[in-house]
């Protein structure tokens, strides 16, 4: 890659940017490999939360595995109490610690490095990576000693003991201080004109990521307080219906901050990798615009089955909320592959429709991960997702297995597995450590992709026969009648359990690389990173 | 530097469209597939 | 490129194949908005989310009435109810059993009252695959005709604690 300015041509209307930034004395390194500048105390919290993000990432891992060989109907591995005990933890660690606590690091790095400033506050930092991981312990201390059976949803009146509640609350609120921070530095950048007219498009998407977050966030304060307070007998119990209401204030529209979070990474990995640039920025950064406008009323689409809420509420909301943002996320899938085309093209790979794609860097992690992220959540999520978050289709797919089956292919297939593309560069760029067995990482996105899409098709065809999602047993033992399930529907299953041992295979890979690679590896300090 | 961010005046991207074009094909064919599934079940309000 | 700072002038509407992409998905979007409301108005599926408040004890009662005046019979120790068509009938969610067994006329319509006495429970026809949640608190009403004739399993797939796979109920539709 070539090195890259920060600043842009000076304009006659504008002073320059001050290149240098608005680093103090000795807090700023110049990175060896892009000539970008790090921001050390950035730099700091990006690695502990990036180690965090992985740590929580085992933990949901493991946990996957246990689930899906107790899935696996001819293994049924957990007794009926641990499942749910598993299910509450592998949902909890994944979608909100190891998914947050990543994106928490991709904001440090973008309002610093991106823009060219230091962080706001090293206090700040301090605190919400303190309260995050207080939360997140606390969580995992309630929910594996049995005190939290309740699903990471935990819907009234199902109950917890109040120590989870508070450690949701901690570490939501430790979220919202990171995200605060991250403002802070993009004010202070502006302030200090660190960079010249509007911001690089990355930071742009990782600036709708975070208003999002706020919006999430609230709602999250909104109902989990309530219930704390109940699970402490301060208050009667909240109203279920709008315990859900709620709820999916936070449940869905957190999903949006990890599809902005992850359409900046592709943007991020295609120039990295082939030196993509888009086509037109005002359409990327439009596209951005709709996900902030749009996305809030969209969580609807959960409650599509609800009683107390009306077919007109629920049509409307499903409708102008959320097909514009699946138009935001159709337009991001057209200009992303778009201006890797281009860019091949240009390096004279313009052999046909396609040559541009056979000669795309797919040894390169980076580059699989990304690619492979935006064709499965393209082809299978997105689609599944607008499909089953139709009103009334909603009827043939309402917590059936169909319902995972699609979400793995959105935040694991694809953003899990963005961000594990985005580790390739983030380790040997910001711990400068290498990578070892570089081979087995040139396999390792591939793998993963294949065992977690085979489980979510597995998923999805299983739960059009009918199977239900959150289930210990399709044989109903101890039922008074039993719904015989098809036997496509169990065979179905055993795939749900063979891939979900490929793709923990996948995902073990990459964190026994990745801790190998921050803990013991080759240095780089000094000289560029070894390209993939 | 400039050069790095000129618009650019001739970008053909014929593969791609190709891909999303039949990125809508599925879509429509899954979605109105289920439509016709849910036709199937009993009748409700 | 995205690291950087867009040039000048950056603003500016696309052009060849992204513009008409971008035309292709709005339209797309418009289909998508514009079915909803078809099937609202032509369609037999529709979830209305018609409910009214209840509080747990009184829908018990409701349904305790329900099932003396209609019983016939009992099946696996489940009361059994044959409610004349086009009337409002019960059924009641409870940790782990859906009660009563329901016998119904194919295509004929009734207004089938759903509620839980405790936690949140999920109504999972099968192999009809029909899925309604079900809240404590509030009665759902759901106005079904049966279009087939057979044995149904409803199963809860709402998570209701450690019992939660046991919970099968039965709808039986004669012809
Ligand atoms: C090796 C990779 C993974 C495997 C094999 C796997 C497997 C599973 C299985 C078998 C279930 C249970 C489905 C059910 O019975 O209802 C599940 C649930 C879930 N998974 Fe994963 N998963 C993986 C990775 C992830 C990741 C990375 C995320 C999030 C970023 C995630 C988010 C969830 C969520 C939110 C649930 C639902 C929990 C609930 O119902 O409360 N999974 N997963
Ligand atoms: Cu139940
Ligand atoms: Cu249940």
């Amino acid at each position: 890659m070539s090195t890259i300015a920060i600043a842009g041509t000076p304009q006659a209307s504008e002073p320059p940017a001050n290149v240098a930034g608005n680093h103090p004395a000795g807090a700023v390194r110049k990175c060896d490999t892009t000539g970008l500048p790090v921001c050390k105390t950035a730099e700091r919290y990006v690695k502990l939360n990036a180690v965090m993000a992985v740590v929580f990432l085992l933990v949901g891992g493991v946990s996957a595995l246990l689930l899906g060989l107790t899935r696996w109907p001819s293994v049924h591995l957990l007794p009926v109490d641990w499942f749910y005990r598993i299910l509450t933890a592998h949902g909890l660690n994944m979608l909100i610690f190891w998914i947050i606590f990543m994106e928490v690091a991709i904001l440090y790095f973008v309002g610093t490095t991106l823009l060219n400033s230091r962080l706001a506050s090293k206090a700040l930092a301090f605190t919400s990576f303190a309260m995050m991981l207080t939360g997140a312990l606390l969580v995992n201390a309630m929910v594996f000693t049995g005190r939290a059976d309740v699903m990471m949803t935990s819907y009234v009146p199902l109950r917890a003991h109040p120590g989870f509640y508070l450690g949701v609350i901690l570490f939501a609120v430790g979220t919202l201080i990171g995200v605060i921070n991250f403002f802070a530095t993009v004010y202070i950048a502006k302030r200090d004109h660190t960079y010249e007219g509007s911001v690089p498009l990355v930071a742009f998407g990782a600036i709708a990521a975070a208003i999002i977050a706020v919006v999430t966030l609230l709602h999250g304060a909104i109902v989990m307080i309530p219930a704390f307070l109940w699970s402490l007998d301060l208050i009667g119990q909240p109203d279920a219906a709008w315990y859900r209401l709620v709820w999916w204030g936070l449940g869905h529209q957190s999903q949006q901050i990890n599809v902005a979070a992850m359409v900046s990474v592709w943007y991020f990995l295609a120039h990295i990798t082939t030196g993509a640039k888009p086509l037109n920025q005002a359409v990327c950064r439009g596209a951005f615009v709709l996900y902030i406008l749009f996305i809030n009323i969209a969580s609807a689409h959960h409650l599509l089955v609800d009683p107390g809420v009306g077919a007109t509420w629920k049509i409307w909301n499903t409708s102008y909320a959320m097909y514009l943002a699946v138009l935001a996320s159709m337009i991001h899938g057209f200009t992303v592959p778009a201006s890797v085309e281009l860019a091949m093209r240009k390096k004279g790979f313009d052999k046909g429709l396609f040559g541009w794609l056979f000669a795309a860097p797919w040894r390169n992690p980076g580059f699989s991960a990304f690619f492979l992220s935006l064709v499965i959540f393209g082809f299978l999520g997105g689609i599944t997702g607008v499909t089953l978050g139709t009103q009334q289709i909603n009827i043939i797919a309402h917590n059936t297995l169909r319902i995972p089956g699609h979400f793995h292919t959105t935040v694991v297939g694809g953003t899990s597995l963005a961000f594990m593309g985005l580790c390739y560069y983030v380790v040997p760029l910001v711990f400068r450590r290498e990578y070892a067995w570089r081979g087995l990482v040139r396999v390792q996105p591939y793998v993963f992709a294949a065992g977690i899409t085979l489980m979510a098709l597995a998923m999805s065809f299983a739960g059009s026969y009918g199977v239900p999602r959150r289930h210990w047993d399709i044989e109903f033992s101890g039922a008074p009648f039993s719904p015989g399930f098809d036997a496509a529907a169990h065979f179905m299953m055993g795939l749900v359990g063979v891939g979900a041992v490929v793709a923990f295979i996948g995902l073990l890979v990459f964190i026994l690389l990745t801790v190998h690679a921050v803990f013991l590896g080759r240095s780089n300090e000094g000289r560029a990173m070894t390209a993939w | 530097m400039s050069e790095e961010n000129r618009p650019e005046e001739n970008h053909k991207t014929p593969g791609t469209l190709v891909l999303t074009i039949l990125l809508l094909l599925s879509f429509a064919l899954y979605y109105f597939a289920n439509w016709k599934a849910l036709a199937d079940v009993w009748h409700v309000r | 490129m995205s690291l950087t700072v867009p040039e000048k002038g950056w603003f500016k509407a696309p052009t060849g194949s992204e513009r008409l992409w971008i035309g292709l998905a709005l339209a797309w979007c418009m289909v998508l908005t514009l079915m909803m409301p078809f099937w609202h108005l032509r369609g037999k599926q529709n979830s209305t989310g018609e409910a009214y408040r209840v509080k747990p004890a009184d829908f018990a009662a409701r349904v305790a009435r329900f099932v003396d005046a209609n019983k016939v019979g009992e099946l696996a120790g489940i009361t059994v109810v044959a409610p004349a068509p086009g009337t409002d009938i019960y059924l009641q969610a409870q940790m782990w059993r859906w009660y009563p067994v329901l016998k119904l006329k194919k295509d004929q319509t009734y207004r089938l009252h759903v509620s839980s006495l405790d936690l949140q429970h999920s109504l999972s026809l099968q192999p009809m695959n029909m899925n309604f949640q079900i809240l404590p608190g509030y009665d759902h009403v759901l106005t079904v005709t049966p279009t087939m004739a057979g044995e149904y399993s409803i199963i809860c797939n709402e998570f209701c604690g450690i019992g939660h796979h046991m919970m099968v109920g039965r709808i039986i539709v004669e012809e």
